[in-house]
């Protein structure tokens, strides 16, 4: 960085122009006065090679930002919580947010790309899983910016009880289903950002009235990365 | 960094000037070259990492079938890889995307396995049954990633079929996933497609008991950055 000159003041008197002109700040090149507190990144500054810079001269979080959030401790959903005729809405303000896979994020500029996703260990209480008579099952919904049909997820079977008949033959108790799945958003705009999964189950009269199915969720986590 | 102020009453003369000037100076000098460049670029200064991205969101059902001549080690669609047509990334069958300087592709798939299809209506006997896919991509008319992606699940055997009614359709419920992502450093050049194959095997010795897989809805993207502008 090239070094502010002493000031050589000519007139005899003060003249405020050479002042201005001799001192404090008077752009030239190279700069020779205050104008070196600008910033102070010339072609010296460059790195070794051409169009480069070296990766101080940049703040953190230029080009990229993440967010990850994890939790170890169960996370309990009650399919009483979500009884209703229409398993299928994608009414959020109706659906049941699994608060351990929800968040809010500040998206500090505008974002070329946007990729987020989930990954948990479940565990549900459900008699059968899909399309039958009787049928109990639980799904799962992304939200980032609306709802994500495409990451639309339904959970296996993992009913504790194996012994009773009616309940038998559909699941393990120690077996947690594992699901992680990802999606991008491109061009998001900079700002507070929403990203939540929300829950709805589809069970029995008979088991509604137990009050007993939940969704267990013992571990798991969300996360984004967003890149300029 | 501070200048004594001139007091009420006090002449402003070339000297006291030149000090001021000469105590500012002297503090500037000092200042470090990395102190004054560190941090000094951020996102208002620097371009986007970005070149390229795109992303599809698949609602409509593919349909995987199995075949006895599956062959793992496959590099095209024979060996029982068929391709997933709605996964297809292409810029809208415009040739590809350009790829003006070498650098990374990231590319990603998420896959609802959510139901199969048996020849009989016993199910999977063993739990040998099992989906394929495969996220690869043609760059410069030529398929890449073909063998190192795939990924699998298997079909779960139902655990007390006895006490079931064999026609339920719990038998053929997966709901499984199968998830991907790579990072690829590429050259400058055209990344005509993005896309996924997949298939369906029996891993088991005997013969296979299923006749298709479902994959009920998926995501697939990518984004590209030049690591030389």
């Amino acid at each position: 960085m090239p070094l502010i000159s002493p000031m050589n003041l000519l007139s005899t008197t003060v003249d405020p122009q050479e002042v201005y002109s001799e001192g404090l700040y008077a752009p030239a090149n190279p700069p020779d006065s205050i104008e070196v507190l600008n910033g102070g990144l010339d072609s010296s500054n460059y790195g070794d090679a051409d169009k480069t810079l070296p990766v101080w001269t940049t703040k953190i979080g230029s080009f990229a930002a993440g967010f990850y959030s994890g939790f170890d401790s169960w996370d309990f959903i009650y399919a009483n919580q979500s009884f209703d005729s229409d398993d299928a809405t994608t009414d959020l303000s109706i659906r049941v947010k699994h608060s351990s896979l929800s968040s809010k994020i500040f998206l500090p500029w505008d974002a070329s790309v946007v990729l987020y996703g989930f990954q948990a260990f479940f565990r549900q209480d459900a008699t059968q899983v899909f399309e039958e008579d009787n049928a109990q099952y639980w799904n799962a919904q992304v939200d980032f910016g609306g709802i994500q049909e495409s990451l639309y997820t339904v959970f296996p079977r993992s009913r504790a009880d194996e012994d009773e008949e009616w309940d038998s033959g559909l699941a393990h108790e120690e077996y947690w289903p594992y699901v992680t799945k990802q999606h991008m958003s491109t061009s998001v705009a900079m700002g507070y950002k929403n990203i939540s999964m929300s829950i709805w189950s589809k069970i029995s009269a008979e088991s509604f009235a137990e009050r007993k199915e939940k969704l267990l969720t013992p571990t798991g986590a969300i996360w984004i990365l967003a890149i300029r | 960094m501070s200048v004594d102020t001139p007091g009420s009453g006090d002449l402003i003369t070339k000297t006291s000037v030149e000090s001021m000037h000469t105590s500012v100076a002297g503090v500037i000098n000092d200042v470090k070259q990395g102190q004054m460049g560190g941090s000094t670029l951020g996102p208002s200064q620097l371009p986007s990492l970005i070149h390229t991205a795109d992303t599809l969101s698949i609602t409509s059902a593919e349909t995987v079938t199995f075949d006895d001549s599956f062959d793992e080690t496959s590099i095209d669609t024979s060996g029982g890889w068929a391709r997933l047509s709605s996964y297809n990334l292409d810029n809208g069958g415009t040739g590809g995307y350009e790829l003006p300087y070498p650098g990374f592709i990231y590319a990603y798939c998420s896959l609802r396995v959510s139901e199969w299809l048996a020849f009989t209506s016993l199910g999977s006997e063993d739990g040998n049954e099992q989906v394929w896919a495969n996220l690869w991509y043609q760059k410069d008319s030529v398929n890449q990633k073909l063998q190192r992606n795939s990924r699998f699940i298997n079909i779960k055997k139902p655990t007390h079929a006895v006490f079931v009614d064999a026609s339920s359709d719990d038998f053929f419920t997966v709901e499984d996933t199968i998830s991907i992502a790579w990072l690829e450093e590429v050259t400058a050049g055209t990344l005509n497609l993005i896309t996924i194959t997949a298939a369906g095997n029996y891993g088991g010795a005997s013969s296979t008991n299923a006749n298709t897989a479902t994959i009920a809805n998926g995501t697939i993207g990518f984004f590209y950055i030049p690591k030389v502008v």
